[in-house]
Parts: structure tokens; C-alpha cells; sequence
């Protein structure tokens, strides 16, 4: 299933963090594939690789380079430390605010109290 | 050192990438790198870039985290010592036959388009850097530059200004060894580095040949000048 461009934008930087964490190092198709397997849909190399440079530049993954063996040489990523504390930390509020949200579009009672009518004061 | 036009995407999608991203002063490793991987995605995936990652320059755009290099090597800070020396060789030639005849420089009208061209294509880099960072508005802009010149010089000879011979020579030379000057200081030679390739070191010739091309350029062609009759 292919999920809203908007929702996937907020889970999208933890989601590649958990693929790298759950694997010792992955390249670029790799993690889009992986992230399609666990249900997060078809992430483009136009919206992956962006992010992973945004992960590198925070010193949130390492890289090296390797060369294919009969294919194309791959780039691939590792979780550093403080990739795996941004990560513990992130989806600890994700899923805080994830359950909040889900709790309160399940709730069909108690609803939100209406506001007080505005007071009107007569023109003149 | 990595060809754009080497890799096995499609010729036009990776020029336009490299070159956007080097428009963005993004480093030649960062270029390098960016495109083995896309090179790779598609690959792997089946893609062609345009599916995979979009439109070149677009996708260029959206990759902001890239390390780029100091803010000297913008495209107006690179063209402009090229400008300086093409002016003063502009000033140069005319000066020397001024000189070997013995009378004051008489500066063609051709001369004096070159000039203003040099002028108005560093100023238009200046004022639209990014308009003329795809491959095809900076192609056209740089042919209708020299096309420009190469006319007005070949076919604007009569003279419109007459300039003192020594003053001119100094201006001449001030720019034509400025530009070599400023060339080497800016000149940081950051070519497209293949990730997987040897890193490429060109060689302290090869530099010095490059920022000094317009210097030697114009003394070559004083020398071949020195064959023509004195006019």
C-alpha cells in the first residue's frame, strides 16, 4: 500500500534508521525495498537518497564504498551511535504522539467542548 | 577523475545533474559520489532516472544536505578572472601593433564589443546564476558570447577610440597578469572524483598552464603578430 506523501514525510527518517539498525549495513535499493516489505509502501531514489545524505551529514549513519561484484559499486550505510539515541529518542515520541492521535480518532466520546460564542457588542 | 557522460545513465540526465549540483558549489567527491548512486539505484531497481529520481535538475535541487566548497568558486567568481584576461588581451593585441608601428593604439570597434560582450555575459551570470546553470541556456549564452566576439573582431576594425600607447600597455598588462594572479588562488582544480576510482591529482603544470592560458595565449600571438606587416 502506498500511504499519503505526507504522512510517510514525518516516519520516513525513522524508518530508514530502524532498517539500518536492524541490519549490519545496507545500500540504497536495499533499504527501499526493505522499507516496502514492512508495509511502508514504494519510497522513490528521489525521495531516499535526499534523506540519507540529510542522515550523513548529521552523523546519523557512516558510509563506505564498495564495488560490485559484476554490477554497479554500492554506497553503503551503517547507524553510528548517535544515529541509534536519534532513533530511540524520535520513535519514542512517534509513538506517543502515533497512539495520541490514534486514541483520540477512534474516541467518539468524550468530544471536544464547543467554544463559548463569541461576545457581540452592539455596533453604535 | 569521473565523466558525467561515462556512466550508464542516459548522457543528458547525468550532465544536467552534475552540472546543476556543481552550479550549487556542491564538492566533485559529493557530485561523484550522487551520481554512482544513482547510477546503482538504477540499476538495482530497473529505473530510468527520470522515474526513479525525477527531472535532473529538480532532484539536484532537493539533495541541500551535500557538502559544498568555499564561496569563491561560485560561477561569477570562476568566469571573472577568465573576463579579466580576455580583456586584457582584447587591449593587448591592438597595443602592440600600436607599438611596432609607433603611434598611438587605436582601439577597434570590434575590441570595444568584446569588451561590453565579456561585460554583459559576467554580469548576466551575475545576475542570474541560476537561470544559466542547465546545460542548454549556459551553452547558448557561452556560443552567442564567443560568436559575438570572434564577429566583432573579425569584422568591426574600424578604429573608435584612440588610447595612448604606454598607459594602455600597462592596463593590458595589469589585467592579463591579475587574471593569471587571481586565477591561480581560485583555481581549485575540484574535478567530479569517481567514489570507486583512484583520486585524481592533477599535476602543479597542468595548473599552472591553466591559470596562465590567457597570458601565454596573447605573448603567443604577439609572436605570431611580429610576422605580419606593420600596419
Amino acid at each position: 500500500m502506498n500511504w499519503p506523501g505526507d504522512w510517510l514525510r514525518g516516519v520516513l527518517e525513522m524508518a530508514v534508521l530502524r532498517v539500518l539498525a536492524n541490519e549490519p549495513s545496507s545500500y540504497g535499493y536495499a533499504i527501499s525495498v526493505a522499507l516496502d516489505r514492512n508495509g511502508l509502501g514504494t519510497v522513490k531514489g528521489g525521495t531516499l537518497y535526499p534523506l540519507l545524505a540529510r542522515l550523513e551529514q548529521a552523523a546519523h549513519v557512516e558510509t563506505r564504498w564498495e564495488a560490485g561484484d559484476g554490477g554497479p559499486g554500492r554506497k553503503y550505510y551503517t547507524i553510528t551511535d548517535s544515529g541509534r539515541s536519534h532513533l530511540e529518542s524520535a520513535a519514542a515520541s512517534w509513538c506517543a504522539f502515533a497512539e495520541t492521535t490514534a486514541s483520540f480518532l477512534r474516541a467518539e466520546a468524550p468530544g471536544i467542548p464547543a467554544p463559548s460564542p463569541a461576545t457581540t457588542v452592539p455596533a453604535g | 577523475m569521473l565523466d558525467p557522460t561515462k556512466t550508464t545513465l542516459p548522457k543528458q540526465w547525468a550532465s544536467e545533474f552534475a552540472m546543476a549540483l556543481r552550479s550549487r558549489d556542491v564538492t566533485g567527491a559529493a557530485i561523484g559520489d550522487a551520481l554512482r548512486e544513482a547510477e546503482a539505484y538504477c540499476a538495482d531497481s530497473g529505473q530510468a532516472p527520470l522515474e526513479a529520481f525525477g527531472p535532473a535538475a529538480a532532484y539536484a535541487d532537493s539533495l541541500t544536505d551535500l557538502p559544498t566548497a568555499a564561496a569563491h568558486t561560485s560561477w561569477a567568481a570562476r568566469i571573472a578572472p577568465s573576463a579579466l584576461g580576455l580583456a586584457g588581451l582584447t587591449l593587448a593585441l591592438p597595443t602592440f601593433d600600436a607599438w611596432r608601428a609607433g603611434r598611438s593604439v587605436q582601439l577597434p570597434l570590434g575590441g570595444l564589443v568584446t569588451l561590453l560582450v565579456i561585460a554583459a555575459t559576467v554580469t548576466v551570470f551575475l545576475v542570474w546564476p541560476r537561470t544559466f546553470r542547465r546545460a542548454v541556456p549556459f551553452l547558448i549564452l557561452v556560443s552567442l558570447g564567443m560568436w559575438g566576439s570572434v564577429s566583432a573582431t573579425a569584422l568591426l576594425q574600424q578604429p573608435v577610440a584612440t588610447l595612448p600607447t604606454v598607459p594602455s600597455a600597462l592596463v593590458a598588462a595589469g589585467a592579463l597578469i591579475g587574471s593569471g594572479i587571481w586565477q591561480m588562488r581560485t583555481l581549485d582544480m575540484d574535478v567530479i572524483v569517481d567514489p570507486l576510482g583512484p583520486t585524481p591529482r592533477p599535476g602543479r603544470g597542468f595548473l599552472l598552464l591553466t591559470a596562465w592560458l590567457l597570458p601565454i595565449g596573447t605573448l603567443v600571438a604577439m609572436g605570431i603578430a611580429m610576422f605580419a606587416p606593420v600596419r
